[in-house]
């Protein structure tokens, strides 16, 4: 392949190079631009970067609204005719610590910015707390965005295209709570898999009687394609309570419920591994004005927050070693006036550690998704909180945090 | 034939491609997987283990990274990254460095290969295609359509 360097050297260099360097370089030759393209390459890039803990990313998923659509936010940024057509989908490095700032992967002109294929009209009518287009889930790089009660679209933000799955039967799946789902790529197997927590007929929260859990992989050209379907009247609570999503992670659901003698507990359902149903004791038991709120994923350790009603402080647990309750480990203690002066505390979550390691990434979303979101940087040694500002992006937004890879969406069937 | 049972005080020697011989002990060296490997087929027994891939200027480099890292149990974490970013830079040339990585990766030293790998890494982020094909001896075996084509299905990455 090249004069100086020989093929094995060449794969070892790219490892190490950032998603947008790869997209470059595949202008240099074409066994260079086949490599890159390659699903030998796709594997190694996303394994290597796991393990490296490289090409973390932030994607900041938004949109403007319009004033005829009753707007409440004006955009700093020039108005062209499409401006409010547009679902936009920054990606910005946390690999490098600019004193707390975020690098923007520049994205540009990427035509992702403007998902095709959506409908003027389609796009207002939902109402997902401020977002029309929901974001489901993102991982290993892949987005997985859904269109209310149509179907999924499945993009990595950095590459150009993107793959659409109409859901199987479009009755069946509603709006609002119903079609409460999670997505996560299998990349051992290289399968795209979602859950959904659907319901047949149950319109308020006491009718829980016939909604199922359904793990669905989605496949190219067949569309979703059901593996599991589990009713959830064998749990003694549900997820998708208090209208918050269940964490997916690993291939299994999890959510805070009250499992025995009302003890609360974390309760884990293993889709993927005999439908196991396992129980963990959260990290400490409340009883003087605390609640367990909010479940989250950091460098791949269960983590959950807690709110102090008294104290006003919110105190972050992870749990180092699954399933090991001496395992929690308290991460942070911190007082809301710290994030500021807004009276409503929201929820925490985790995101993501700094490149170094001695900062966390916060997401402080106030409940219940009406509010802005707010995005911050914790100093672990410090205990100092630092809010991060974006230009040009508007209060609310959804974030995700995943590695930016190659994977492309399209399903098993386009390997091979 | 009983090499492995040995401590470590035990010496070897290796020669370069250019004939230069070099004496270290064998548990430096053993952190190349190959030499490790050599010396566990008995190649070692037969005086100098030879590295035909590998000049003597090249492979002096390799072994100081080896020595620095063979005693570095002990050592702060810190320091041997300082000493890791010295090293590197030392070598400072691209042409220097890319005869380091094929030795790392002929020698079969991981912490060498990711290092080296990752300073080469470095220096290629932000380099134009054409900067990259200098620097890597590739010919563009691209037509210029071909080439405005792959171009622009990424456009976002050039600009």
């Amino acid at each position: 392949m090249s004069g100086l360097l020989s093929y094995d050297v060449i794969v070892e260099i790219l490892c190490c190079l950032p998603v947008k360097t790869l997209l470059r370089l595949r202008c240099v030759s074409k066994e260079l631009c086949s490599l890159v393209d390659s699903c030998y390459f796709e594997d190694l890039q996303l394994t290597r970067s796991i393990r490296n803990n490289n090409n973390a990313m932030l994607v900041l998923m938004y949109q403007y609204y319009d004033e005829r659509e009753g707007n409440r936010y004006r955009s700093p940024r020039p108005r062209h005719p499409d401006f409010y057509s547009y679902f936009y989908v920054d990606c910005y490095s946390l690999d490098q610590d600019n004193k707390g700032n975020l690098t923007r992967i520049k994205v540009g002109s990427c035509p992702l910015r403007r998902l095709p294929g959506f409908d003027l009209n389609q796009i207002f009518t939902g109402t997902f707390g401020d977002f029309v287009n929901d974001c489901v889930g993102c991982s290993n790089g892949v987005l997985c965005l859904s269109t209310k009660g149509r179907g999924l679209d499945l993009v990595n933000p950095l590459l150009t295209e993107k793959c659409h799955y109409d859901y199987p039967s479009a009755a069946a799946i509603k709006t609002g709570r119903d079609d409460t789902s999670c997505f996560y790529y299998d990349a051992p197997t290289h399968d795209f898999k979602v859950v959904i927590l659907r319901s047949e007929t149950g319109k308020c929260k006491s009718q829980r009687w016939d909604e199922r859990l359904e793990l669905y992989r989605l496949e190219g050209d067949n569309g979703f394609r059901m593996i599991q379907s589990y009713p959830l009247l064998d749990f003694d609570c549900n997820p998708g309570y208090d209208d918050t999503r269940p964490l997916f992670h690993n291939g299994a659901l999890y959510w805070v419920g009250k499992a025995d003698q009302r003890a609360m507990k974390i309760i884990a359902f293993n889709l993927e591994r005999d439908a196991r149903c396992d129980k963990f004791g959260l990290p400490c038991q409340q009883n003087y004005g605390g609640r367990w709120e909010t479940l989250g994923v950091l460098d791949g350790c269960l983590t959950a927050t807690s709110y102090y009603y008294h104290g006003k402080e919110w105190e972050i647990w992870v749990m180092k070693e699954y399933g090991v309750q001496d395992s929690w480990t308290k991460l942070l203690r911190c007082e809301t006036l710290k994030f500021s002066e807004i009276s409503s505390p929201g929820s925490l979550r985790p995101l993501a550690y700094s490149k170094k390691g001695n900062k966390v990434l916060l997401e402080r979303e106030l409940s219940p998704s009406r509010h802005p979101t707010q995005l911050f940087w914790y100093d672990l040694k410090r205990k100092t909180v630092a809010k991060i500002k974006i230009p040009g992006v508007p209060k609310h937004f959804k974030v995700a945090v995943c590695v930016a890879s190659l994977v492309n969406y399209k399903g098993t069937t386009t390997r091979n | 034939m009983s090499i492995t049972t040995e401590n470590n005080e035990k010496m070897i020697t290796l020669m370069s491609s250019d004939g230069e011989e070099f004496v270290v002990e064998e548990a430096v060296a053993a952190q190349s997987q190959t030499i490790k490997h050599l010396i566990e087929d008995g190649c070692s027994t037969e005086g100098s283990i030879p590295l035909p891939n590998v000049t003597g200027r090249v492979l002096s480099e390799v072994i100081q990274y080896c020595k620095k890292h063979s005693s570095s149990d002990d050592k702060e974490e810190k320091e041997l990254e300082a000493w890791d970013a010295e090293f590197v830079k030392a070598a400072d040339d691209h042409v220097a460095l890319t005869d380091l990585m094929m030795a790392a990766n002929f020698l079969d030293i991981k912490g060498l290969l990711d290092l080296v790998a990752q300073t080469l890494a470095n220096m290629i982020t932000g380099k134009s295609p054409e900067e990259v094909r200098r620097m890597w001896n590739i010919k563009n075996d691209f037509t210029p359509e071909e080439a405005e084509k792959v171009r622009k299905e990424n456009q976002w990455a050039f600009e």
